[in-house]
């Protein structure tokens, strides 16, 4: 039966293992019990579907990671750093596992290494009553099961067998104004308990004997020290005099005999974490958290689509939309009847509307970065031994999928940039008076058709003496010219620039900035920097909401039209043929500077010419092209449609679009005409 | 003699898996693909333990759980109630005082027996 769920399954356990890394994050900032619980339960689930699915690899670990887990849980180990990067390593082995990757190795080297955890527990606090595991612990068990319980189907008298195969047990019975053997014939029960059972079985195990029970129903306490009966949670369900607690510590004597005389252990939440969280609190309180968004996607539910099926439906509506275009092309000059017209309009509205929701169907949420970002900044703060406190805004921004996918490369060299260079060193910090924490802010938001990224650090701000210094090290500036800022941060995000004084592993690989604007630019975004000095920087990053609606400018080549997407346009003027041709070399001038023109009729052969040409000047990654063609017939929104195999041997054509009298246009790949 | 057991699901895959886990456990399983169906399983046979779904159509879970409780020889057999975490309050109002369990979908196959065993102790 397996087969058929297996894909599903290997969804299913990376969802999961997602919402793991999510929660080991957000254990860090905050070692609360629940996390806690929920990286257990995580772990959990994964074992028990990946032995289910036939993953044991996938099985063994989780379980060696859930033993980890609920040790933590039960207070008998510490949540450390150590245990966080081991865990977290764990999760991008378990996802390899899944893949089917080669990673038995790691998962080996993963349980060896939690196995050397478990001996140092034992041995270090191998006194303490929960971590030896012969010893017996004690537990006093309140039930109080509601009287109609055998209506549920659920037989008492099985559970009270139960809790005496865990070992010694004692009853205490309250209420008995029926006799109790009377009580479980009539199935009608009005007594309640108190039972004091010694087991080797730890907490969990007891509480499992309750499993369909209520949580009102029943309530289990370890017995670590006398106060156990005094205690509030036990006063709860039933208050007693010095002489009745005797009582109960007799029989807890009698089951446990060596138990009160050891030292009980008291789980504690590590102080340091406590510390900073109460620090953090205040900062995050006015700032997204990615668990309030998390929540408000559950609350709005999510259906997963495969992207191929998506796509169809985005080609679909393409499609409508330029049907439409060229209904109302057709109608628009013979129809005079106003009820078609109105109806034309309708339909206008309509597909307008469908094409919005529909593009906005592929639109995600930022959101599902932060977890990749977190861990980045988390392993290269630590590997520079920097303190960054990351705060993010505007998570549920949401862009076109593949511009998140996109966006993730770029968006981490910017992070690793801001960290490796513009935040300090904590003393460093100190001494300037800023806090030992750096500051590292991510805002998102919309607005009309872009969305903006803005990275923000509280730094040192980029360096212009330095990257001068560079520069003309490089050869690429003169020494004793002034540069403006501006012209220094181009310098900066051009090719082959780097400003690490060494090259560590975070960046200065000599690939920097310049990749960055090159990813944005190729998604029709913008980079634009802004600096002060000693203060920090901030990265703005503008991006169109989808990649498939573009701009374009409707040129005109021998009763032929073509695109060019119009943020490549640069300047647009008109010439005399005989002065373009005029020279050998096809060659303008524009902004002092000889650009390279492409006449398109002489491209695709068309010996004639106009006596008037129209030259339009691309500019592509600042790479500048001419093209002249014949006219300019109008700016157009089209639709982005990939060309056939067959068409991708011309490669001065990047796609094609619809127009909207029905005929195609192709869209024009400018620096691919030079070939 | 190996415990019997109802099965009303009407979806018919999360209804083969449970099928499977529970046959593979060595039980005897009765498939029912909807409350009505279920319901007509329970003739006066011996029946230990009765899995069902929420929403099926001709009876869903809390009708047919009502009906098998109704019946002197089902007065007391455990029931569990399988549920999505949407609609669990309207669901608990339905049924509350009368099932065992619920188990919540998707579930973990060992869990899922685990509870299973329990419930037929």
């Amino acid at each position: 039966m397996n087969n058929d769920f297996l894909q599903e399954f290997i969804e299913e356990a990376k969802q999961l293992l997602k919402s793991l890394e999510q929660s080991l994050l957000e254990l860090e900032k905050n070692a609360s019990a629940e996390e806690v619980n929920k990286v257990y339960r995580y772990l959990h689930t994964l074992k028990g579907s990946g032995g289910m699915f036939g993953f044991h690899n996938v099985e063994r670990l989780s379980h060696e990671l859930e033993s980890v887990y609920s040790d933590i849980r039960d207070g008998i180990r510490q949540q450390d750093d150590f245990i966080l990067d081991l865990t977290l390593h764990a999760v991008d082995v378990l996802a390899d596992l899944l893949d089917g990757k080669d990673a038995e190795k790691d998962a080996e080297k993963i349980i060896e290494t939690i196995a050397g955890l478990k001996s140092n527990v034992q041995s270090g606090t191998s006194d303490s009553l929960n971590a030896t595991a012969d010893a017996l612990n004690c537990y006093a068990v309140i039930l109080k099961p509601e009287k109609e319980i055998f209506k549920r189907g659920i037989n008492l008298s099985s559970i009270l067998d139960e809790l005496h195969e865990l070992g010694g047990c004692e009853f205490i019975i309250h209420n008995e104004v029926v006799p109790f053997e009377k009580q479980l014939s009539t199935k009608e029960i009005v007594s309640w308990f108190e039972i004091i059972v010694a087991t080797k079985t730890d907490i969990e195990g007891v509480r499992s004997v309750f499993l369909f029970l209520k949580e009102a129903e029943y309530s289990v306490l370890a017995v670590t020290a006398s106060e156990v009966f005094t205690s509030s949670s036990y006063q709860n369900h039933i208050v007693l005099d010095p002489q009745e607690v005797e009582r109960r510590l007799k029989i807890v004597q009698q089951l446990a005999p060596d138990l009160l005389n050891a030292e009980p252990v008291i789980p504690t939440v590590p102080q340091n974490i406590n510390a900073a969280l109460q620090q953090d609190e205040e900062i995050l309180d006015d700032s997204e958290s990615a668990d309030k968004i998390a929540r408000r996607s559950k609350k709005s539910g999510h259906v997963s689509v495969a992207t191929q099926k998506l796509d169809q439906l985005i080609n679909i509506v393409s499609e409508l939309v330029i049907f439409r275009s060229e209904m109302s092309h057709l109608m628009g000059e013979t129809v005079q009847n106003q009820a078609i017209v109105e109806a034309l309009e309708k339909l206008d509205r309509l597909t307008l509307s469908l094409r919005d929701s529909a593009f906005n169907i592929r639109l995600v949420p930022l959101n599902i970065l932060n977890v990749k970002l977190q861990r980045l900044i988390r392993s290269v703060s630590k590997e520079l031994d920097k303190e960054v406190d990351f705060i993010t805004e505007g998570l549920d921004t949401e862009l076109d999928r593949s511009m998140i996918n996109a966006l993730e490369a770029p968006l981490m060299h910017i992070i690793r940039n801001a960290i490796d260079h513009g935040i300090e060193k904590p003393e460093e910090r100190e001494r300037r008076n800023k806090p030992r924490k750096g500051l590292l802010k991510f805002y998102s938001y919309n607005s009309g058709d872009h969305v903006f990224i803005q990275l923000q650090d509280d730094g040192n701000g980029l360096d212009f003496e330095k990257i001068k210094a560079k520069g003309v090290e490089k050869g690429l500036l003169s020494k004793n010219q002034n540069y403006t800022e501006k012209e220094l941060i181009n310098l900066m995000m051009s090719p082959g620039f780097s400003t690490a004084d060494k090259v560590t592993t975070v960046s200065g690989r000599g690939v920097g900035m310049d990749v960055v604007k090159r990813d944005i630019t190729a998604m029709r975004g913008d980079i634009e920097v802004s600096t002060e000095k000693g203060l920090g920087s901030i990265f703005t990053l503008r991006l169109p909401l989808t990649l498939t609606v573009l701009d374009t400018l409707v040129v005109e080549v021998a009763k032929n039209k073509y695109l060019i997407p119009i943020n490549e346009v640069e300047h647009c003027y008109k010439e005399q043929h005989a002065a373009l041709f005029s020279k050998k070399s096809r060659q303008i001038k524009y902004d002092g500077q000889l650009t390279p023109f492409v006449s398109l009729r002489e491209h695709f052969s068309i010996n004639e010419f106009n006596k008037e040409e129209t030259v339009i000047v691309i500019n592509k990654n600042d790479t500048r092209i001419a093209v002249v063609v014949d006219g300019i017939i109008g700016k157009l929104q089209t639709v982005y449609k990939p060309l056939n195999e067959l068409l991708h041997s011309a490669d001065c054509f990047s796609g094609a679009s619809i127009l909207g009298d029905g005929s195609m246009a192709l869209i024009l790949n400018a620096l691919k005409l030079r070939n | 003699m190996n415990k019997q057991i109802v099965v009303a699901e009407d979806f018919n895959v999360s209804r083969k898996i449970i099928v499977s886990a529970l046959t593979k456990e060595g039980f005897n399983v009765m498939e029912a693909i909807d409350g009505h169906d279920a319901a007509s399983l329970f003739d006066g046979r011996a029946v230990d333990l009765l899995i069902t779904d929420f929403n099926m159509p001709n009876m869903n879970g809390a009708e047919l759980i009502k009906k098998v409780r109704s019946m002197k020889k089902y007065e007391y057999i455990p029931i569990l109630l399988l549920t999505t975490e949407v609609k669990q309050e309207k669901i608990q109002q339905a049924v509350d005082g009368n099932i065992t369990a619920h188990i919540k979908k998707p579930f973990d196959a060992q869990e899922f027996i685990k509870v299973v065993k329990k419930a037929l102790r």
